[in-house]
C-alpha cells in the first residue's frame, strides 16, 4: 500500500493530487454523518427520557 | 506519531489540540483558519512547506464539515455562494499571474506582507468600530434585526443597476440578469454585484496568498447587508472551493501530508459541532466583536512574522507570532464555551430576560 501511494505521489502528480482531495473530501463525509447519527440518537435519548418523567409525574 | 510525507514526528495531542481550535474558530467566524493551522504547524516543528500545502487541505475538510452543519441550521445561501464563485476562481489564476510576475519583477515579498498586515489592522479596527457605534445606537434601536453601521451603503449597492440588464441565450430567450436571493432576504440584485464581490475577493486572496475567507465574511455583512449567519455558512461554501484549488495545487508537488490532515480533521470536527452551534446561541453583533479582535491579533502576528524576517537575529519572534495565535485560538474557543454555557443557563432558567 505505501509502495503504491509513494509511486502514485512521484510518477502521477495529478493522480495524487486529486486522491488527497478525494481522501479529505470522503473522510469530511463519513465525519459530518457520522455526528448527524450522534446527534440523532441524542435527540432520541433525551425525548424518551421526558416521556418517561412526564410519565412518571402523570402516575 | 511519524507523518511520512513530511518526515516529523509530532505528539497527535497536540494535532487533536490544533484541530479543536480550528475546526470550533471556522465554524463560529466561517474563516478557513489557513493562518492558524499554519503558524501552529511551525511550531510544532513541521517544515514551512508542508504546514502551508497540509494547512490548506485541512481548509478544505473543515470547510466541508462547517458548510454542511451550517447548511442544517438554514445558514448557506448557495446561490449567493455559487454567483461569487463563478468570479473567484477565475481571479485566483489572475492573481497568481500577477504575484508570479511581480516576483519575477523583485517587487513581490515584504510589500505584499506590509499590506497584508495594513489590511488585517484596518479591517479589525473597522469591526471593533462598527460594534462600538451599534452598541451605542441600540439604546436608542430597540426593534429588530441586525444593526450595522454600513447599512446606507448596503442600500446602495444593492440597488446598483449595472448592464446588460438582459442577456439572450440562444433556444432559451433574453434571461434577466437580476435575482433575489431570499435566504440572504436581498429581495432583487444585480447579478454582478456578487460575481464582482467573489473577483475582488478572490484577487486580493490569491495576491496575499491566503484563502480570502477571513475578507469575505465581513464583505458580506457590510457591503451586501447579509445577516452574520448567513454570511458565515455561505463564506464556508465559497471556502471550500478556493480551499480545493489551492490544496490541489499543493498536493501536484507532494507538499501536503494527509495523514496528519486526516488526523487534524477528525478532531476538526468536534469544534466544527461547537462553534458551528454556537452561532445560534452568540449574539451576532458579539460574534463581529470576537470576529474583530481575531483579526487584530492576526495582523500583530503577521507583523511580528514580518519583523523576524527584516531584523537580523530577530527570528525567535517568528515563534512569538505563532504563539500569539495559537494562544488567542484557543482563548477565543474558551470565551465561545463560557458564552454557550450562559445561554444554556438562560434558558434553562427561564429566558425571560
Amino acid at each position: 500500500m505505501n509502495e503504491f501511494l509513494t509511486s502514485l505521489s512521484n510518477g502521477q502528480p495529478a493522480v495524487w493530487a486529486l486522491f488527497v482531495l478525494g481522501v479529505m473530501a470522503v473522510t469530511a463525509l463519513l465525519l459530518t454523518a457520522f455526528w448527524s447519527g450522534v446527534f440523532r440518537i441524542s435527540a432520541w435519548f433525551q425525548r424518551g427520557r421526558q416521556h418517561a418523567d412526564r410519565d412518571d409525574v402523570l402516575s | 506519531m511519524y507523518f511520512p510525507n513530511a518526515d516529523v514526528v509530532i505528539h497527535p495531542a497536540l494535532l487533536v489540540f490544533l484541530g479543536v481550535i480550528v475546526g470550533m474558530l471556522g465554524g463560529f467566524f466561517g474563516v478557513g483558519g489557513g493562518f492558524l493551522i499554519t503558524g501552529g504547524l511551525l511550531v510544532f516543528g513541521v517544515p514551512p512547506v508542508y504546514a502551508v500545502g497540509t494547512g490548506l487541505t485541512l481548509v478544505m475538510g473543515t470547510s466541508i464539515i462547517n458548510t454542511l452543519k451550517h447548511r442544517n441550521l438554514g445558514n448557506v445561501d448557495f446561490k449567493l455562494g455559487a454567483l461569487m464563485v463563478t468570479g473567484t476562481i477565475p481571479a485566483i489564476f489572475l492573481a497568481e499571474w500577477v504575484n508570479a510576475t511581480l516576483e519575477a519583477a523583485g517587487i513581490a515579498g515584504p510589500v505584499i506582507r506590509y499590506v497584508y498586515v495594513g489590511f488585517l489592522a484596518s479591517l479589525g479596527l473597522f469591526i471593533l468600530y462598527d460594534f462600538w457605534r451599534t452598541w451605542l445606537r441600540r439604546g436608542r434601536h430597540s426593534g429588530g434585526g441586525e444593526v450595522i453601521t454600513t447599512a446606507a451603503l448596503t442600500e446602495r449597492v444593492r440597488a446598483l443597476r449595472i448592464p446588460p440588464h438582459r442577456i439572450g441565450i440562444p433556444g432559451v430567450g433574453g434571461i434577466s440578469t437580476y435575482v433575489t436571493l431570499p435566504v440572504s432576504g436581498i429581495e432583487r440584485i444585480s447579478v454582478f454585484v456578487p460575481v464582482g464581490i467573489g473577483f475582488s475577493i478572490g484577487f486580493i486572496a490569491g495576491l496575499l496568498g491566503a484563502g480570502g475567507g477571513f475578507i469575505l465574511m465581513p464583505v458580506l455583512i457590510f457591503v451586501l447587508g447579509v445577516p452574520t449567519t448567513i454570511a458565515i455558512g455561505t463564506d464556508l461554501f465559497q471556502i471550500i472551493i478556493t480551499g480545493s484549488v489551492g490544496s490541489f495545487a499543493y498536493a501536484l508537488s507532494d507538499r501536503v501530508d494527509p495523514l496528519m490532515a486526516v488526523l487534524m480533521l477528525a478532531a476538526a470536527s468536534i469544534g466544527s459541532q461547537l462553534g458551528a452551534s454556537a452561532t445560534q446561541r452568540v449574539d451576532p453583533s458579539r460574534i463581529r466583536f470576537l470576529y474583530g479582535l481575531l483579526i487584530m491579533t492576526g495582523a500583530v502576528a503577521v507583523a511580528l512574522e514580518e519583523v523576524s524576517q527584516a531584523v537580523p537575529g530577530a527570528s525567535v519572534l517568528s515563534d512569538v507570532a505563532s504563539v500569539v495565535l495559537l494562544g488567542s485560538g484557543g482563548g477565543m474557543c474558551i470565551v465561545l464555551l463560557v458564552m454557550m454555557a450562559r445561554s444554556r443557563e438562560r434558558r434553562s432558567g427561564g429566558g425571560g430576560h
